[in-house]
């Protein structure tokens, strides 16, 4: 009897544990390294909020909110129905990159049309279903179109299927679809502002549409597309493009972003077969090297905007197509009749359509599942926190261009009082720099660069622009050869590639530089500031290194004119708030500053500098500054600029009872009224100089050692 | 359509073995009569190949009174009168179909319009224009156009490069 009840307390279990198995779950990570994996150095976050709404097929509403636990965990039980899973960004932090794992190596097997489940959040969605409508339109080539030659699927069929999900999800919504992609269509057309069709930035925003998916750029690359054995020429035409058609991503999404405040913005990476088809397959030496760098081209342009706009990971997913034995995965997705060889086949759209729901947040479970489960688990988001907004310090007029109360353009925190420059109808540019570099206690993962500017008077067709660069050069010298790991020299912000560009590949006369060119108000835009990648460890594809702070401290913006040529120019001014650098990333603990500090003169006029040691200090550094000015103005100058080159790593002795000491020699003992103080060093963050009464630190300007 | 083929056959076998003194005949530009193999495909003027070895496709063209007539032939076993649009299971339905031929055989135009596939409202515009060149290859510029509800939406081009197939 003890036996059977084991087993009838065994069978009550499995069933009550099917039905609590049926669960939305997953974690909210500090997601430090920001590739949207949960690695073993990063922690969950508690307390986010994580909302699951949708609708169950037993024709329940669910409507729950939860936040998460100590291990950043949430879940939540749900039967089989349609749901969106909306993550409350928590204050100051930013959701990192859908999952961006590559192929598994050795991995076998692909579970069609799903392979790993990469969800994002579309964070108004779930607001405008409740609100009652939601006017969903579909931008961009023949992917958003569903075209292939195979004749195997119909119009719009993916956008159709997720609208569908969505009114599954609310259905007392109307969720109305606006089929607006048109085939062939370029990064440049979306910027042509065309009556008649609504494929462009100018009608989605006179539409006023609350959600946007935009599938594009494909055609961009195609008509540039290097043979085999491509010559740097042309591997220079096609890099122009796709710098190009960031360019316009950038001003696109920008102005989606900014015009539509209410609205959700998508953007899909482009699946590519020619880069990773099978070991023998029609592999392409330039899509391997390159298509990688567009795609993170692609995530960067949309991570950096001022909201989120969220991507749809079609083309790490189909690279997992290649694991299915046979090698058959990848190649059986796409449409291989007759030359076609890029579309996808019905099968492949099934994927996109996929990638797309998970973007939105969107979780089905049971038969409205593509795989049938009946659970969601590892509904995981990273996240990264912002540690600290970097301001400019310095500015110059270049070629020109007339600046009123340049340094307003330092600080938001001015009551809106600007930075007023005039550009011209040649190159004068604005430039803004001076990063700080001394707070070594951040640990950078990805950096966003924004800018707050109006406009006054009337831009009609001499237009600017807005870019930042790491170092400053902004473009790459003339007759560069590019190369995938030596190509990124600028980040643009505002402004598209423009009417005619590239030189290369000038078709698009009529497309638009801006947007929005007149700003009556404050208006933000921001950018993903980026740099080149590397080689992998293993040499198989690239890495995405943080920005060091060097780095950050060497980023210039610069405001340029973007006339045109042979016309009056346009009488405006473009009016700066602020630009400025927000760090995400970490932040390292700062240690104490150093205490007890005694100086005294020694018989042969040497100083001896002693004082408290401070725990876990690798390094000191002795700095001394003038008492001159720090009496007069309250300026400090031991960073260097008193004269005296700070002793930075400088030689200790015990000096007893758990103190140190330090010698000057008497020949380097600076003349005049000085002051001195000591630093320490503490896993490479260096100790406050000092605080002053009021408690306030004082000058880390000049904290200049290492 | 494949009886084609036979009466197409006799006629390229006379002119091999009946009709020796025109392989001695100077080179340049020969007309478009002919079978034809697709041996390059690219997308607009991108560079890049998109012909993969699988990827059959041919066309047989041979003057018929004033005009000219074709067959179109791909996959395994599929084929078709010229002009005509392949796809998986045989020729796409077309309509509004023009063609005109150049007098001296070189060049020759077709414009058709494919209907829907079924559960689709997608026309596709087609125009085909094939050329003769010098060094005796025959490139097709394909433009398609796709027309929905009315309104054009958008296409693309090929060029397509066609060899003769040998001895043809």
């Amino acid at each position: 009897m003890k036996s059977a009840a084991l087993v009838a307390l065994t069978l009550l279990l499995a069933s009550a544990g099917a039905v609590s198995a049926q669960e939305v779950s997953g974690v909210i990570f500090d997601d430090r390294n920001g590739d949207g994996i949960r690695d073993a150095d990063e922690p969950g976050v508690e307390g986010v909020s994580v909302r699951l709404f949708g609708q169950s097929d037993a024709g329940s509403a669910v409507d729950e909110v939860v936040l998460t636990g100590p291990d950043g965990r949430f879940t939540f039980t749900a039967g089989n129905g349609c749901y969106l899973v909306r993550v409350q960004d928590p204050p100051s932090w930013r959701r990192t990159l859908g999952r961006t794992d590559e192929r598994s190596e050795g991995s076998e097997g692909y579970t069609h049309p799903v392979g790993l489940r990469r969800y994002a959040v579309a964070p108004n969605l779930l607001d405008n279903l409740i609100a009652g409508s939601v006017l969903f339109s579909s931008m961009g080539d023949s992917i958003a179109w569903n075209w292939n030659s195979c004749f195997d699927t119909s119009a719009f069929w993916y956008s159709k299927q997720v609208r569908d999900r969505l009114r599954c999800v609310a259905p007392g919504a109307s969720v109305q679809l606006d089929e607006a992609a048109i085939k062939g269509e370029h990064t440049d057309d979306l910027l042509i502002d065309e009556s008649g069709e609504t494929n462009n930035v100018f009608r989605v925003i006179e539409e006023g549409a609350q959600l946007v998916a935009i599938s594009i750029i494909g055609n961009d690359l195609l008509n540039n597309e290097p043979g085999a054995n491509p010559t740097q020429e042309e591997i220079n035409v096609a890099a122009a493009e796709m710098i190009d058609s960031r360019a316009n991503l950038q001003e696109i999404l920008s102005s989606l972003v900014s015009e539509l405040p209410q609205a959700d913005v998508e953007l899909n990476t482009l699946y590519d077969n020619l880069a990773w088809s099978c070991p023998g397959g029609d592999n392409q030496p330039f899509h391997i090297e390159w298509l990688p760098i567009l795609n993170q081209m692609l995530r960067d342009v949309a991570w950096g905007q001022t909201r989120r706009v969220t991507n749809a990971e079609v083309f790490l997913e189909f690279s997992h197509e290649d694991l299915q034995s046979g090698c058959k995965g990848f190649e059986d997705q796409i449409c291989h009749i007759l030359g076609d060889d890029i579309h996808p086949r019905g099968r492949g759209y099934r994927i996109i359509r996929e990638k797309l729901w998970e973007a939105l947040g969107g979780v089905n479970l049971g038969p409205k599942d593509a795989l049938g489960a009946a659970s969601a688990t590892g509904v995981d988001h990273g996240y990264l926190r912002r540690v600290r907004r970097l301001y400019p310090t310095t500015w110059e007029v270049r070629d020109g261009a007339q600046v009123t109360d340049p340094e307003a353009a330092f600080s938001e925190t001015d009551g809106g009082a600007g930075a007023s420059v005039r550009l011209g109808i040649g190159q004068e540019a604005f430039h803004l720099g001076g990063f700080p570099d001394w707070y070594d206690e951040i640990v950078p993962s990805r950096v966003i660069a924004g800018i707050r500017y109006r406009t006054t008077g009337t831009v009609t067709d001499d237009f600017y622009r807005v870019e930042a660069s790491i170092g400053g050069l902004f473009r790459a010298p003339a007759g560069h050869a590019f190369k995938p790991t030596d190509w990124d020299y600028y980040t643009p912000i505002v402004g598209s590639g423009g009417p005619n560009k590239p030189d290369e590949d000038p078709d698009f006369a009529d497309m638009e530089t801006l947007v929005v060119p007149n700003v009556p108000t404050y208006r933000t835009v921001s950018a993903t500031l980026t740099k080149n990648p590397e080689i992998s460890a293993d040499g198989r594809g690239y890495t995405w290194p943080p920005l060091t702070l060097d780095e950050v401290a060497s980023t210039e913006f610069r405001l340029l004119a973007s006339p045109v040529a042979g016309t009056a120019g346009d009488d405006y001014q473009v009016v700066i708030d602020a630009v400025w650098l927000d760090v995400y990333g970490q932040e390292k603990q700062r240690p104490p500053e150093v205490t007890g500090l005694l100086v005294a003169r020694l018989g042969d006029g040497a100083l001896e500098f002693s004082f408290d040691e401070l725990a876990g200090s690798t390094a000191y550094s002795l700095y001394a500054g003038s008492l001159g000015p720090l009496h007069g103005q309250g300026s400090f100058d031991h960073g260097g600029g008193s004269g005296f080159d700070p002793r930075c790593d400088a030689p200790t002795s015990p000096a007893g009872e758990g103190r140190l000491k330090t010698t000057l020699p008497a020949d380097e003992v600076p003349a005049g009224d000085r002051y001195f103080l000591v630093t320490g060093h503490v896993d490479g963050v260096e100790s406050p100089s000092g605080f002053a009464s009021d408690g306030q630190e004082r000058t880390r300007r000049e904290s200049t050692c290492p | 359509m494949k009886s084609l083929l036979v009466p197409l056959a006799l006629v390229c076998l006379l002119c091999l073995f009946g009709a020796p003194a025109s392989t001695t005949a100077a080179p340049g530009p020969t007309t478009l009569e002919g079978r034809w193999r697709l041996s390059e495909q690219y997308y607009g003027d991108g560079r890049h190949d998109f012909q993969g070895p699988g990827d059959r496709l041919e066309v047989v063209f041979r003057s018929e009174g004033a005009g000219l007539s074709g067959l179109v032939m791909w996959a395994d076993d599929l084929e078709a009168a010229w002009p005509a649009y392949p796809a998986p299971e045989g020729a796409a339905r077309v309509e509004q179909v023009q063609t005109t031929v150049a007098l001296d055989l070189r060049s020759a135009t077709a414009r058709y319009r494919v209907l829907p596939a079924p559960g689709d409202d997608t026309y596709l515009l087609v125009e085909e224009q094939w050329t003769v060149t010098a060094a005796d290859r025959l490139e097709c510029r394909v433009n398609l156009r796709f027309e929905r509800q009315g309104r054009v939406k958008g296409g693309f081009a090929w060029r397509r490069v066609f060899v003769r197939e040998a001895g043809r």
